[in-house]
């Protein structure tokens, strides 16, 4: 195993995070500001996925990259004006079924637009070529996945931490209650952060259809990834959504090329040695 | 200027204001004083909307408040300065102020609350600014907890137990800034278990038990009448 080897398997580990990373920031951001389960976020990046494939197929791939978030946004304001908002103050068990009731509804609204075979899409010739990282050849698309989430990451970052919406969305999530006395429409906020959350989904959907095959039930394969990251990261922070997805990318890739035999339990019990020494997660948004 | 009629309110199940009656005075304070568990709490929550009211009115200059949320009360005008001060722990002491700064601008004649002039009432704040909100101490804490207060431009600030936990000379400290606050004409509800401290700031005094308005004088009355205080206050 040379350098080569664990230049190509880093960057493998950090595309899988990126991806984890655009789906779980949503999810834990949302969880942490209205305490709401959304495991319908899943279906929604199967639908940016479709969407992106179904654009790109006819006007190329910008469009389709484009759009996917923008539509995925639309279908999330939809969601929420339709149900998520009536479900605000229902309980936890009855948020996680009708979510869980919504994760079949859409892989069967995917099934009857697109049908059941999987979908591909084409790379742009500026994306598809391979990079030489000293003696390693890497597919220029996942750096530029890479590129792109650690790019929403900065942004995420800058936003949350540097600018008055972003205060006003971690004061939302430490106490929501209180940052309602102080003026602060709570209940609107959660609806701009929703919407942001499910572009992101989108956006996740878009950038995995190129290289996986846009299937129905993708959404499913990645909800556990994306909800083991939110558990481990900690419930409502930027940080513990990189972290957590750092780590599962990491875990992941390694995992299957070092200990094949044990690579689809490693992170499970990792997930458990973190529920254990940190119930919280690593970096819950509430201390 | 706030009027609470016959208001009925309480957490879940269990009902605490049992047909509460209250006035506060434009430009006075009043005290809300009782024993533990007499509803001052509740009612101060039930005026920012954040206790539902089951039956009842609650005005503000003429305006209704009852069954409105907690953010079109604070811009309505109203100011809630909470018994756990709930300072953001997520956000630095300068961030837990700007995000109230600025929001709601003064009413007609006001001078505008910036932060240079928070942080002239309260210099330690000024020391501490890129300090996490919850680095601070007790008395620190409850002092963001009025500055932030401050700058909605309220024109009614409603204070429960500023007093509470804090070393004696930082409830000194406390009492003169909300002393020249009421001199420059500041409305205020005050509800506190330190009887000294609330009769010397208030104007008018309202004693609360089981949910309702037992007793409402002046802080000289009720200063002078022991049987009073033993009878409801248990002082």
């Amino acid at each position: 195993m040379d350098i080569g080897f664990w230049v190509f398997q880093t960057l493998n580990a950090l595309q899988l995070s990126m991806l984890l990373f655009l789906l779980s920031v949503g999810l834990t951001v949302i969880f942490g500001l209205m305490h709401f389960v959304n495991l319908a976020h899943g279906a929604l990046y199967a639908f940016g996925a479709y969407v992106a494939a179904t654009v790109a197929g006819g006007l190329g791939y910008w469009p389709g990259f484009l759009l996917a978030p923008v539509l995925v946004a639309a279908i999330g304001l939809l969601l929420y004006a339709g149900l998520i908002r009536r479900m605000r103050k229902s309980g936890p068990m009855a948020q996680v079924l009708v979510t869980f009731g919504l994760i079949f509804a859409l892989l069967d609204l995917t099934r009857i637009i697109w049908g059941d075979l999987a979908f591909g899409m084409e790379l742009p010739a500026v994306l598809s070529g391979r990079v030489t990282i000293g003696s390693v050849e890497y597919p220029t698309y996942r750096l530029f996945i890479i590129a792109l989430g650690a790019g929403v990451f900065g942004a995420l970052a800058l936003i949350l931490g540097r600018t008055q919406i972003g205060a006003m969305i971690r004061a939302g999530v430490d106490n929501d209650a209180m940052a309602s006395c102080l003026g602060i429409n709570v209940e609107r906020l959660f609806f701009v952060v929703f919407c942001i959350g499910c572009a992101l989904a989108g956006l996740a959907g878009a950038i995995a259809a190129p290289i996986l095959s846009v299937t129905p039930d993708m959404g499913l394969q990645i909800l556990i990834p994306t909800l083991i990251v939110v558990v481990i990261g900690g419930l409502g922070s930027l940080k513990g959504a990189i972290t957590g997805s750092l780590i599962y990318g990491f875990v992941q890739t390694f995992g299957a090329v070092l200990v094949p035999n044990l690579a689809s339990v490693l992170i499970y019990a990792l997930l458990a040695v973190v529920l254990v020494m940190r119930p919280a997660g690593l970096f819950p948004a509430k201390g | 200027m706030l009027e609470l009629q016959n208001v009925n309110s309480g957490y879940g199940e269990t009902q605490v204001l049992h047909g509460m009656n209250l006035t506060a005075e434009k430009g006075r304070v009043l005290a809300v004083l009782g024993r533990n568990g007499a509803g001052k709490s509740t009612t101060l929550k039930t005026i920012m909307g954040l206790l539902p009211v089951r039956s009842g009115t609650i005005l503000f200059d003429g305006a209704q408040l009852h069954g409105r949320r907690p953010f079109d009360v604070a811009s309505a005008g109203i100011a809630y300065v909470p018994e756990t001060r709930d300072i953001f722990p997520s956000l630095t002491v300068r961030e837990n102020l700007e995000i109230a700064a600025g929001r709601f601008p003064p009413s007609a004649g006001a001078e505008a609350w910036t932060l240079e002039r928070v942080l002239d009432i309260f210099p330690r704040l000024g020391e501490r600014m890129e300090n996490g909100g919850t680095q601070l101490s007790g008395g620190e804490q409850q002092m963001l907890a009025i500055a932030r207060a401050l700058l909605l431009n309220p024109r009614l600030l409603i204070l429960d137990e500023p007093t509470e936990g804090l070393a004696p000379i930082i409830v000194k400290l406390i009492h003169d800034k909300l002393k020249d606050l009421r001199e420059a004409g500041m409305s205020m509800v005050l509800v506190e278990q330190n009887f000294g401290f609330a009769t010397s700031l208030a104007d008018d005094v309202a004693v609360v038990s089981k949910g309702q308005v037992v007793w409402t004088g002046t802080p000289g009355e009720i200063r002078s009448d022991t049987a009073l205080q033993h009878r409801w206050l248990g002082v």
